[in-house]
This record gives structure tokens, sequence and C-alpha cells, in this order.
């Protein structure tokens, strides 16, 4: 069954994904991290860290319904 | 007679004997040496005598351009400043974007030579040959803004103003340089050598464009920039959100600088990210002919806090250095804090950075309220920010240790505060933490400035074969990833390579924002730029020579004025794990690593193994005889 997973793109990467900063997607129930990426038209060049409720997770982690992910792009020199 | 790019003329003032005069040197200085550090820091080797104290009026005051600057190429803005560092005593170098640098060059010179010292104050107006040296009585103790206004009604709306504010006037050993209000030589105290020689203002007008070989092909590559900035993942990131959109990815990768690098997550991160900087977020803006445009403008109007949009914004380095690093997370405050900082031309970083070791040692009873004028320098007062800056440009109260930098503050409390230091050569860290990119502590370590996040690249961008710098930097010979932690010869390799690119950007006046691997303009099309801007028929090759030159000259300045392998180290807490959050338990550095990689980058340099570049290098190099130091 879908579910919704809420995403935050953060440092300026909505600029490159096909959504807004905060946004609610409706994923399928085995949904990965990568898979999610791919919906929002982000690469894996394009991502540092990707935190699912607040714990580091990894591009092949599943996706439970209602986990928020936060996805922040890589960042050096300021 | 000079390339196409240059002026062909660098321009000599002695304060002391109010002498002006002009050297033209032949088109081979300029090839050797096309600005930048490579041009400031060999007058700072020929002309600053040995010894000298960096506030004596024998030090030498150095304004660089470079070739690219003032032609139609992308993300050219670059001017640096070099003199003997008050802060470090080691080569103060110091770069800066903005617009000062291409109309100081629009007036027909390369570069400025400032020696002697004004018996009373004054300012310098360039207006192509005429140049005059005038009293600024009436200018001195004045606000940047202030400055800027007097200055620019007198010059001109044209005319742009390099300056000091108060903190320079008082010898801040961190007081910064600024043109047109927002932009900064920040680091090393430049701004107190200019203040030590009375020296308040530089304003410049120009109307001698610089000579391209080929500006369509110089323009074309500035459209393609801003035809694609939106398409790339740097730029348009650096346009979107600014530097500041760092701060809450490094906070939840947990080694954003909190408490004094105590802690590695701030609570409160959130509230001083690009996101919570949108509610005060009036503008986007940039520097000479640079479609990227990175940088922040905000506005305050509250009755109780006023932030004028005409000194801009905080960077990244500002927000954690004056914001999560003091415990403080409120964008509002933080923004006045930075307003403060550059009306009065200090530091962020190293004044954040010395408050946070003052208040690191409060809070351990290294110091009281009697020592501190009464503050109570608790993490996350927010009551003492704005008064300690004030403080500090004047050189009152509390703010007269403050303005000595923490290494020297640290001298007077005692060696119990030592451990509670975190500066390299005397310079206080930026907000990046080498235990989890290790390229970055031997930038810190090894740079000639003392610690420097932008002597190199970061390693991040190099972590695997899909990140966004591998790819760009195969013409170095950098095909593979490495690893962020890693010090093995490839990241030294990595760090050694960077460094020269790096340095060969601030050579050509380029700015890292707007050139590979953090900016959209890849290794090719910059070479075709400095070849349609010179007509030289020159390669990669040359032009990073140029950056292991300025390495080399630097290091060469170091070893005269007693500076050796011991000073190439990094503060102990990185040598720890980390206390808490995500990365709470791991990432020391191993020690006995760090201290190879050193050596195995003094063997890639062609240094000695006590750090003393050998004769042959200097040699290969071209680095005149009459600029080495003896012995």
């Amino acid at each position: 069954m879908p579910h919704e997973v809420e995403i935050h793109l953060h440092g300026g990467l909505h600029k490159f994904a096909s959504r807004a900063r905060r946004s609610i997607l409706v994923a399928e129930n085995d949904a990965s991290v990568m898979d999610i990426c791919g919906r929002i038209c982000l690469s894996k060049k394009e991502i540092y860290l990707i935190k699912v409720d607040g714990t580091r997770a990894k591009l092949e982690d599943e996706i439970n319904d209602g986990e928020k992910v936060d996805i922040f792009p890589v960042f050096g020199g300021g | 007679m000079a390339s196409n790019g240059f002026q062909g003329k660098i321009l000599h003032i002695d304060l002391t004997e109010k002498e002006i005069t002009v050297e033209e040197p032949d088109a081979s200085f300029y090839r050797k040496y096309p600005g930048g550090p490579s041009q400031a820091v060999y007058y700072a080797l020929k002309e600053i005598p040995k010894d000298v104290k960096p506030l004596d009026p024998s030090n030498v005051f150095i304004i660089s351009s470079a070739v690219l600057v003032g032609t139609p190429g992308p993300s050219t803005p670059r001017v640096t400043i070099s003199a003997k560092s008050p802060l470090t005593g080691a080569i103060g170098k110091s770069e800066a974007g903005g617009f000062w640098g291409a109309e100081f060059k629009s007036t027909g010179h390369d570069a400025l030579v400032i020696s002697g010292k004004a018996e009373d104050p004054c300012f310098i107006a360039i207006k192509d040959e005429k140049i005059t040296i005038n009293p600024a009585n009436e200018l001195w103790g004045k606000t940047t803004k202030e400055v800027e206004e007097i200055l620019k009604d007198e010059y001109g709306k044209s005319s742009n103003v390099l300056q000091i504010g108060p903190a320079g006037e008082n010898e801040v050993r961190y007081a910064n340089v600024c043109n047109d209000l927002a932009h900064f030589n920040g680091r090393n105290g430049m701004g107190a050598v200019m203040g030590s020689k009375n020296l308040k203002a530089i304003v410049v007008d120009g109307s001698k464009n610089t000579s391209c070989k080929d500006k369509s092909r110089a323009a074309e590559i500035t459209r393609w920039v801003a035809k694609n900035r939106d398409e790339d993942p740097r730029s348009a990131g650096l346009h979107e959100a600014g530097t500041p959109g760092g701060i809450t990815s490094v906070n939840a990768s947990g080694w954003l600088p909190t408490k004094n690098w105590q802690e590695g997550q701030f609570e409160k991160a959130d509230q001083i990210g690009s996101e919570a900087m949108e509610e005060i977020l009036v503008n986007r803006k940039g520097c000479y002919s640079c479609p990227v445009q990175c940088k922040r403008v905000v506005e305050i109007k509250n009755d109780d806090l006023e932030v004028d949009p005409d000194y801009g914004g905080p960077e990244y380095e500002s927000l954690g250095s004056l914001g999560s690093n003091l415990g403080i997370g409120d964008i509002k405050l933080v923004s006045k804090a930075n307003e403060l900082c550059n009306k009065y031309t200090i530091d962020t970083i190293s004044f954040g950075m010395t408050l946070s070791f003052a208040m690191h040692c409060y809070e351990e009873c290294l110091l009281d309220q009697e020592d501190t004028g009464g503050y109570k320098l608790e993490f996350g007062n927010e009551e003492v920010l704005l008064p300690l800056i004030r403080e500090t440009a004047r050189g009152e109260g509390f703010g007269k240790q403050l303005a000595k930098g923490s290494a020297r503050l640290a001298e007077e409390i005692g060696k119990e505060a030592q451990p509670l230091l975190r500066e390299v050569k005397g310079q206080e860290i930026p907000m990046h933490d080498p235990r989890v990119k290790t390229g970055l502590g031997l930038q810190y370590a090894i740079s000639g400035v003392g610690a420097d996040h932008w002597a190199a690249q970061h390693d991040p961008y190099f972590t695997d074969d899909e990140s966004l710098g591998t790819s760009t930097l195969h013409a170095l010979g950098i095909m593979d990833s490495i690893s962020e932690r890693g010090l093995g010869a490839e990241k030294v390799r990595f760090f050694y390579y960077t460094n020269m690119l790096t340095l060969m950007y601030d050579n050509l006046g380029a700015c890292v924002f707007g050139v590979v691997a953090r900016g959209i303009v890849p290794l090719d099309k910059f070479i075709s730029l400095v070849r349609s801007v010179t007509g030289w028929n020159t390669n990669l090759w040359e032009l990073l020579k140029t950056g292991e030159r300025a390495a080399n000259m630097m290091r060469l300045f170091n070893l005269r004025e007693g500076f050796g392998k011991e000073d190439d180290r990094i503060p102990e807490i990185f040598f720890e794990d980390f206390s808490g959050g995500p990365l709470g338990g791991e990432k020391a550095i191993n020690r006995d690593k760090f201290k190879e990689a050193i050596e195995k980058y003094y063997q890639m340099a062609g240094w000695d193994e006590k750090g003393r570049p050998l004769e042959g290098k200097l040699d290969e190099l071209g680095i005149p005889k009459r600029i080495r130091p003896e012995g």
C-alpha cells in the first residue's frame, strides 16, 4: 500500500529537484531512499547526506510511512 | 612592455617621504608573477626587512590585482593584500572580491606597494595618473559607511573605496580591510598594518580598460556561466542559498563548530541557516563580472535592532564563528554582529574564535568577571556579543584583551588555557573540521598564513567517482576519488596539486566559487580564458607553476622570520574523538599518520626534512636569488 513521506531539501537543493523545498511524496511501500531521490530528479552526485527521522540513512534503505527524509548537498569552503 | 591583461605599472608610495614612483616591469615579470599572491609575496620578500615588527613603519603593505581582473571573464574580481602579519608574525596574505580591484586596475596600475608611515592620518586617491596623498583627520574614527559616503561625494559615484574602520586604526591584530562596504580581505590582520601606517583609505577611479587579446571569447565564457549557472549544483546552490546553505548540512553531519569546538552539533543550527535567513534576506549580490551572485544582503528595521543592508550579510564562516561557536542561535543577532564587524573592519572568524576561547576559559574558571570587565562570558549569553565587538574595535575594556587574538590572550592567562586554543601559527581556525576532511588539516598546518580554509580544495567533493569534483580535475592527474579521512600518499598528492591550483586561481584573479572544483567553470574553459585575455600560448602546467612559486615564496618568507617544521601543526583537539552527536566517540586524527603526511608533503614539494625548499626547487621555479633569504 502506498505511503506518505515528508521531504525536506536543504541548502538550495530544491533548485535541482522537481519539488518544493518541503513537500509530501506518495511512495510505494518498498521504496528506498534512492527511489525517492530518483522520483524528485536528484542524482547521487548532488547529495552529501541523507537523514531519515534524524538518523543517517543509506541510499538503499527502505522508507516507511510517515517518515521524514532530510537531504543535504555537499558543502566545502565558506 | 607588458602583454594584454596587464597595465604594465606597479605603483610605489612611500608615506614617510610622500614619494610616489612608478615601476614598469617587463613582460617576463608578469608572465612569472601574473598577480595575486605571486606578485604580492614577491614584493614582500623583496621589500620587507627581516625581523621587522609588523606594526612598525618598515613593514610594507602590498595590494595586487591580477591578469584576469578588469576583463570580461567570469568571477574575476580578486585582489590580494600582503604584509608581515601582526596576528601571526608570518607572511600575511588575504584575498577579497568586490569591485575595487577592477577599478584600481582601470587606473592603469597592476599593484600598489606602500611603505613608511604618514605623519598624520591620510588617504590615497588614484585617478588614472593623478595620485595624491591627502589628509584624513576628519575621516579617522569614522565607520566604513560614513567614510564611503564622504569619499564618494568627493570623488564621484563611479569611484571605489578600500578602507579600514576603527578596528584597523586601533591596530586590532585581526582587523581586516574593506572594499565597497561588503567585501573583505578578511584574514591575517592586514587592516592593522594599514592603520599602523596612518592610512585610512584608498579611493580609485580609473578610465583605462584592461586590454584583451580576444575580448569576445572572454565575454562568451561569462555568458556560458550565466546560461548554465542554474544547471550546476555548485553554482545553483551558491546562488540560491549562498554559503549559509552549508550550516544545516554541516550540522546534520555532526561537525558544526559549537561552543569553542567542544561539540559538533548545535541545537539551534536551523535558526542561523539559510532558511532562517530568508526572513531578513532582501537581495542576492555578487562581485565584479560574476554571474554566480553568491552574496547575501540582509536588512532588519526593528526599533531595538537595525541591520543596514549596505553591509551585505553573513557568510557561513561568520554564522559559525559568531553563532554556533558562541552558542548563539539567533539569526538577527548574528546578522547584527556581522554588520558591526563590517562597520569597524573586524575579521568575524578571529573575533568569534577569540571570544569563544575566552568563554571557554570563563567556564573553566580561568577567567572571572573581574578579568572580563563584568561580562558573564557564558556560551549562549547573547548580551555580551555586541558590546564586546564595539569594545574590541575601540580597544576598550575587555575588548582590549580580545583585540590581541586568542594565542596572545592564552599566553597572558597561563598554560592551563593552552589546550582550549584552536589556532595555527597564531591564526584562529575557520569553521571546518579536519577530523572529517583530513586534506583540510594539511591546509591548516602547512599554509604559510596559518589556518586557512582556502589553501586547497575540500575533500568531500572528491569522495567517490561520481562526486562533483573528481571528474573535474583529471587534467591535474587526479583521476581517482579519495577517502575523506585518509592520510596516505594519495591524500597528500591531492592536497599538493589542489594547493597549487587554488593559489593559481588567486594569482590570476579568479574566485574559487567560480571555477572547479567548487565552481562551474571547467579547467579547459578557464585556460581558454587566460589565453583569450593574454594572447599567451600558455597551458595548465605553466599556470600551476605560478601557484607553486607563490607557495614557495611564502615558505621562504616564513623561514626567514623563524618559522619551521614545528609550526606546521594543528590544534590538539583534532587528535581527539568527537565528544557527542552522530560522530561521537570517533574520528580522531592519528597523530603519527598526520606527521608522516606532512613529511610526505615536504618530499613531494622538494623541501628538506625541516621543511626548507631545496636549492634545486627554487631554481626550477625561477625564484630569483636576490629575493631568497640568506642561509
